[in-house]
């Protein structure tokens, strides 16, 4: 069988992007412990957990955080498999990578060393400990915000943001962005099975590229004339500059028992940490 | 007939209006029209003929480069549209339908996109509630009242695009291709309704290549050609002067089978998508 050439990978990761986000509306939707409370007990808990994570000095207290995710994530009725991936494949991505030169650098006890010709790298203890706090402190932030997106339908969660006063501007933003990014990843995949279906043979490397950045160009382009036919339909319909919404949430018991159990697990990990 | 519409009457009044796009493209040449209260009035044209830039600018969204442009009695100009309390007239008094429904549909759910030009327009909320319930009952979206616009068919995108201009309850409605992306049942539907809109009293300006819906609505009809009204009269004289659609592109002559048999003969442009 003939290896995937770029241009069917590039649509099959499309499709797997598009299918995850429709996947993500049903997990939203199931009965579940985080799915069951107010949206904006949620989001003032999530950032109530990460301000904290955000102060952990030790360790343990950030190793403590992320251990909590995961039953939440269970008690939610999420796909462990779904929620780790997530996270996982996120933080070497863009953590990892800041994270080594600190195994090295970091001045302290030697853990390991090794010598190739004139270079000699040392792992220290301290070193160690930096790079795997910065890495956990990430990790745990994605964590928390994987389970507060994952559990919210999109339209409720900003709602909640506009109701706790986040300006209504990044509010738009935020939903014009998914919402085109989703229009236009079906756009792009559209004209990547549109190239493969009058396509013969496999592409040499030089087409390839050259056919990703036409496809970059056509969507830039499409980009640019839906930001302005987008503006002008807004216009038409009154907007002035300024988005008036309908947020109807009411708070009940278990979201104030939420909130307060937030402040006191994120309070006391900090407290044992300190 | 509409050109007997007094100044003070029309609806819309264009002298020599001409619109010229970035790079020297002329979308619009010395254009005059008058669309009068109760007016059916349908602008045919080919792609590409400036039939969008037409209701562009008489939704007051582009502003006319040479001669004059009036709705209501006022000037078109930004100057006026500055005027909230013009802008705020003539949103509420003039619908636009855009030809591609996704950039109308910019809203996290159904319901939200259906209540952003009331709310926009300042309705209170029991009022904005009320009318977009009644708009999903009539339309027959309440089943899809909670779901992202990506996930909507193109017929139900045209539907939901519809309602969210018809909420406001608009005295004009302004139509760009509305038989694009509709079925055939949906077509007639919506022709039923094109035909009793306002008790048949609404004033209706449809630009379209549908040559079929023209006939079935209009009372008046322009034809443009690259930018200029090539004639103007009653839809009977108009459309059956087969040498006259020809010369604007919409209608030509191709082959078809009947049976065994293969001939050539006129045929008209019905529904083309985007």
């Amino acid at each position: 069988m003939a290896r995937h050439n770029f241009l069917e990978k590039t649509a099959a990761q499309i499709a797997a992007a598009l299918k995850e986000t429709l996947a993500d509306e049903e997990l939203a939707a199931r009965p579940g412990l985080l799915q069951g409370l107010d949206p904006r007990a949620k989001v003032v808990s999530t950032a109530l957990l990460l301000l904290a994570v955000a102060l952990a000095v030790r360790l343990e207290a950030l190793a403590g955080f992320y251990l909590v995710t995961l039953p939440l994530a269970w008690l939610s009725r999420l796909p462990m498999r779904t929620f780790l991936r997530r996270v996982w494949l996120f933080v070497p991505l863009f953590t990892a990578v800041i994270a080594i030169p600190a195994l090295f650098l970091t001045p302290g006890e030697p853990l390991l060393q090794a010598t190739a010709g004139p270079i000699h790298l040392v792992i220290t203890a301290q070193g160690l400990r930096s790079a795997t706090m910065l890495v956990l402190r990430v990790a745990t932030s994605v964590s928390l915000a994987v389970l507060l997106v994952i559990s919210t339908p999109w339209p409720a969660l900003l709602k909640a943001l506009r109701s706790l006063r986040l300006p209504q501007a990044l509010v738009l933003l935020l939903n014009m962005a998914r919402r085109y990014i989703f229009l236009l990843l079906q756009t792009a995949e559209e004209l990547l099975l549109a190239r493969r279906s009058r396509q013969v043979g496999r592409l040499s490397g030089a087409e390839g590229r050259r056919m990703a950045a036409g496809t970059a160009g056509t969507l830039l382009a499409r980009a640019y004339y839906l930001s302005q036919e987008v503006h002008l339909a807004m216009e038409a319909r009154g907007f002035r500059g300024e988005v008036r919404l309908l947020t109807e949430f009411r708070l009940r018991w278990p979201d104030l028992l939420w909130m307060l159990g937030a402040v006191l697990v994120g309070g006391s990990i900090l407290w044992i940490g300190r | 007939m509409d050109r007997t519409v007094g100044q003070d009457e029309a609806i819309f009044r264009l002298q020599r209006v001409g619109y010229t796009y970035p790079g020297d493209i002329a979308a619009l040449t010395d254009i005059s029209l008058v669309v009068g209260p109760g007016a059916h009035t349908a602008i045919l044209g080919a792609n590409g003929s400036g039939k969008s830039t037409l209701l562009k600018l008489m939704d007051g969204l582009y502003f006319r480069q040479q001669g004059e442009a009036y709705a209501f009695g006022r000037p078109l100009t930004e100057q006026t549209l500055e005027d909230e309390a013009f802008a705020h007239e003539l949103h509420r008094r003039v619908g636009l339908v855009f030809q591609d429904p996704d950039v109308q549909l910019f809203s996290a759910t159904v319901w939200d996109e259906i209540a952003f030009g009331p709310l926009q327009l300042g309705l209170p909320a029991a009022e904005v509630r009320e009318r977009v319930e009644g708009m999903l009952q009539w339309l027959g979206l309440a089943d899809v009242k909670d779901r992202p616009p990506y996930r909507l068919s193109g017929g139900e995108k045209r539907k939901v695009a519809l309602a969210s201009v018809l909420v406001v309850q608009p005295e004009v409605l302004l139509l760009d291709e509305p038989t694009a992306f509709l079925d055939p049942r949906s077509r007639c539907q919506f022709l039923d309704f094109l035909l009793e809109w306002g008790n048949g009293q609404g004033t209706l300006v449809l630009c379209t290549h549908d040559l079929e819906i023209a006939a079935e609505v209009a009372r008046q009809v322009y034809v443009l050609d690259h930018g200029h009204v090539l004639v103007e009269g009653h839809p009977d004289q108009i459309l059956g002067d087969e040498a006259l659609l020809e010369q604007a592109n919409l209608i030509h002559v191709h082959g078809h089978r009947h049976g065994e048999t293969v001939h050539s003969h006129r045929h008209e442009h019905r529904q083309h998508g985007h």
